[in-house]
């Protein structure tokens, strides 16, 4: 198991946002997180890459605890958020450096991979321009380059098609299922029904800080009678 | 080789060479108009200390309070404004989330942030003590020993004013970070306990009170009582203690000691922020809304101003400086600088009724309270046009941009006369000075507060910084740099034009003479007309650019 987590509860206050979630995922799965707005999807991702404290439960990465391990842990991480950062002030090929070095990795390494996700991802032309020229859509390219570069064991997206072209959209898809079959795993959170019916080998469905679906799609699909994502969506988190 | 350093550099690098030939004009531009302010307020010092020299029994006396009294002031203004841009530096920045999701160490990160940190803090006060020491190094004729010890002293001040801000946001983060009232009672009482430090510390000289007729004993009296630091146990009077000592050739074994003694409390409460940071941050959620309370909406429409776009946009903007409290935890900053300042005052033997002392004091009274508006406006008000940066797109679409800067205008304009207006009043009530020089300081204060406000949101609108979010790294930009400047410079050829009036008057009370009041009239009507232009050249400009710039 690259990732365990177990009874994961966090309280904004008196709002719980997240109430003592398990789930776990496997090396090279998908795992997809889909739910309304609120549901408690980003503090998740958050918790899991150790940016929040939590009120309860464990989280382990890679046999690492993320509180007690936590650089260990993040080592083995690749995380994009949901409103990414990047430093107006470098080129894309630099922030790429940047994160690479974090990650301590050689530099014959570094340009291999820089070289291969810009070919992949289409962004050779514009790397050396300064990112705060880029569109929504090359900026967030770059950020999902980052979380690949340094080959992390475990991926986590919040929101990953957000502003990408069909085109590179399909491209990062077809990258995240390479990348699970060549045994990394991936966690992202989704509203794209039809991403997490394409690629997830797993989905949860959260709905006020509750896990009320897990497990595979084709057997929810079957237990409901229905065969439409949406409407189980609708049908799951419809409001009692 | 600490990775982030060298990022951080090279982005810092960006900003300043961008190897083509405008950002080469601008480098170079940029690094003259900061010369030339450096040189001038050097060259007003020199001459401010060359002018009180003449007076031989109190000149020097006189030199060291008001040398020492600014850096009593620096010093407010360095643990100030470390609280308020570590509160941006170290809890609230996307940049944090990036970095401490990867698996950079805690320490590294802390260490970096601790540099700009101090940086962002340190620049406003830096630019204007350097040219006062080289001032004061200049009237003694120092060797260039002097300039390099006593910057080494300065800097040694910043690191622990600095640090002292620093530890303070560790120690009370949750009252900080929280939007509740807790925070303000955190930062009074500290306040209050700052006050009560001052006033037990403090050594307190013999309160005179001599009309003309004082002997010789009482004016050698005075005189050394003007030595006398009232603040030697704070860095800035040791720091003040050194600087002057090296003048006279005495040595300062004392004072360092003093100064090791901070270090030796600073630096493990350093450490131990360090070691805190990291829960600190994964907390900082947490203790950010305690509770989810419902507001009462208090957008609802305004009486007065029925569907009126302007009150409408200050209405907003109330709202939310109410709201935030690192907004109005910037106002706590000038209500410490006045306890200070009424302090220094109160312990100044000021009772000394000659021409010469009254005008000294009134003058330099003014002189504070402008020179505190400007600084506290560059900080805080330069920065609120490019912190409108998200919501900018749909005030263009909808507003226009027209009332946007004027609304943003009125509302400063109304906190910045507030605070000028209060601190000049009250301390020439407290000082005792006649109604003729409250009215003018009134009148003045008035006239800079529009000057102040223009220069600060208009230079913040022609060099805006939408993408950023942290206010005193903005302020910390180019734009900040030239609104610094701007309003320096502004307030200084506006006090220069008072000089002479004021010491005339003042000649002419005391010897019983009927004063022109022409000479006021003249004066203030000079400064309205340089208030008119400053306003007529960047009004426009500003409005343009605003309306060019897309996000
Ligand atoms: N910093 C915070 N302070 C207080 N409450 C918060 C904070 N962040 C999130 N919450 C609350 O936690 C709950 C879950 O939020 P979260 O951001 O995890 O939702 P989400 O599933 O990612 O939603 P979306 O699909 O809109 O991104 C919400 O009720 C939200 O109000
Ligand atoms: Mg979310």
């Amino acid at each position: 198991m690259i990732l365990i987590v177990d009874g994961l509860t966090k309280k904004y206050g008196d709002v719980i946002a997240v109430n003592n979630i398990s789930f776990n995922i496997e090396q090279g799965k998908i795992f997809g997180f889909i739910g309304p707005n609120g549901a408690g999807k980003t503090t998740t991702i958050k918790s899991i890459a150790g940016l929040i404290s939590f009120d309860e439960g464990n989280i382990t990465v890679n046999d690492c605890n993320i509180i007690k391990e936590s650089e260990k842990a993040k080592s083995v991480m690749g995380y994009i958020p949901d409103t990414p950062f990047l430093y107006d002030k470098l080129t894309g090929k630099e922030f790429l450096y940047f994160i690479a070095r974090i990650f301590k990795m050689t530099k014959n390494h570094i340009e291999k991979n820089i070289d291969k996700y810009a070919s992949l991802f289409e962004f050779e032309d514009y790397m050396d321009l300064k990112t705060e020229d880029y569109s929504h859509g090359m900026k967030q390219r770059i950020i999902i380059a980052s979380a690949f570069i340094h080959d992390p064991k475990l991926i986590l997206i919040d929101e990953p098609m957000v502003g990408l072209d069909p085109k590179i959209a399909k491209i990062v898809k077809d990258t995240l299922r390479k990348y699970a079959n060549n045994g990394g795993s991936v966690f992202l959170s989704t509203h794209t029904l039809s991403l997490a019916e394409e690629i997830c080998d797993e989905i949860g469905i959260m709905n006020k800080g509750n896990i009320v679906y897990k497990g595979n799609i084709d057997n929810l699909k079957d237990k409901l009678k229905k065969d439409n994502l949406e409407e189980l969506f609708l049908e799951i988190t419809k409001n009692e | 080789m600490n990775n982030l350093l060298f990022f951080k550099s090279k982005i810092i690098g960006r900003y300043l060479f961008n190897l083509n030939f405008r950002s080469i004009i601008r480098l170079i531009t940029y690094l003259g108009v900061i010369f030339l302010f450096l040189f001038s307020t050097y060259f007003v010092f020199s001459k401010i200390f060359e002018f009180l020299l003449k007076y031989e029994e109190i000149g020097y006396g006189l030199i060291y309070r008001i040398f020492s009294m600014m850096f009593s002031m620096f010093f407010i203004l360095l643990v100030m404004s470390s609280i308020i841009s570590s509160i941006s530096t170290f809890f609230r920045t996307k940049e944090l989330e990036f970095l401490f999701a990867t698996p950079l160490k805690t320490s590294s990160l802390f260490f970096v942030k601790i540099l700009e940190n101090g940086i962002y803090a340190s620049w406003a006060t830096a630019i204007i003590s350097f040219p006062l020491m080289i001032a004061l190094g200049h009237t003694f004729n120092a060797g260039i020993m002097f300039y390099v010890l006593s910057i080494i002293d300065f800097l040694i001040l910043i690191i622990i004013s600095t640090s002292i801000g620093l530890i303070i946001v560790f120690l009370f983060s949750e009252y900080f970070l929280q939007h509740s009232i807790g925070g303000v009672i955190v930062i009074l009482v500290l306040i209050l306990a700052s006050i009560a430090l001052m006033i037990f510390f403090g050594k307190s000289p013999q309160l005179f009170n001599m009309p003309q007729t004082a002997n010789l004993t009482d004016i050698n009296n005075y005189v050394s009582s003007l030595e006398v630091e009232q603040f030697r146990f704070l860095p800035s009077g040791l720091t003040a203690q050194i600087i002057f000592n090296r003048i006279n050739g005495i040595n300062s074994v004392n004072q360092y000691m003093t100064i090791l003694i901070y270090v030796f409390i600073t630096f493990p409460l350093i450490i131990l922020s360090m070691f805190m940071y990291r829960n600190k941050y994964l907390a900082f959620g947490k203790s950010f809304i305690k509770k989810t309370v419902k507001i009462k909406n208090k957008m609802t429409s305004n009486r007065f101003f029925k569907n009126r776009i302007i009150p409408l946009l200050i209405q907003k903007d109330i709202i939310l400086f109410l709201r935030n409290p690192s907004q109005w935890g910037q106002s706590l900053i000038f209500l410490t600088l006045l306890a200070f300042y009424i302090f220094s005052l109160i312990r100044s033997p000021m009772y000394f009724k000659t021409p010469f002392f009254t005008y000294i004091i009134a003058f330099a009274n003014m002189g504070f309270s402008a020179y505190i508006s400007a600084t506290l406006s560059v900080r805080f008000i330069f920065p609120l046009i490019s912190l409108e940066g998200h919501s900018y797109d749909i005030i263009k679409i909808n507003v226009g941009i027209r009332d946007f800067f004027i609304s943003k205008l009125i509302f400063n304009f109304i906190v910045i006369l507030l605070l000028g207006e209060m601190l000049v009043t009250g301390t020439n009530l407290f000082l005792n000075l006649d109604s003729t020089i409250i009215f003018i300081s009134t009148i003045v204060i008035f006239i800079l507060s529009i000057g102040i406000t223009i220069i600060n949101i208009g230079i913040g609108s022609i060099f805006p910084e939408f993408h950023e979010s942290n206010p005193s790294k903005i302020a910390s930009g180019f734009g900040g740099i030239v609104a610094a400047i701007l309003s320096l410079t502004y307030v200084g050829i506006s006090l220069g034009l008072l000089a002479t009036p004021i010491k005339v008057y003042f000649e002419y009370q005391f010897n019983g003479l009927e004063f022109n009041y022409i000479y006021f009239v003249l004066a203030i009507l000079i400064i309205l007309i340089l208030t008119i232009i400053v306003s007529v050249i960047i009004f426009p400009i500003a409005l343009n650019k605003l309306k060019k710039h897309q996000v």
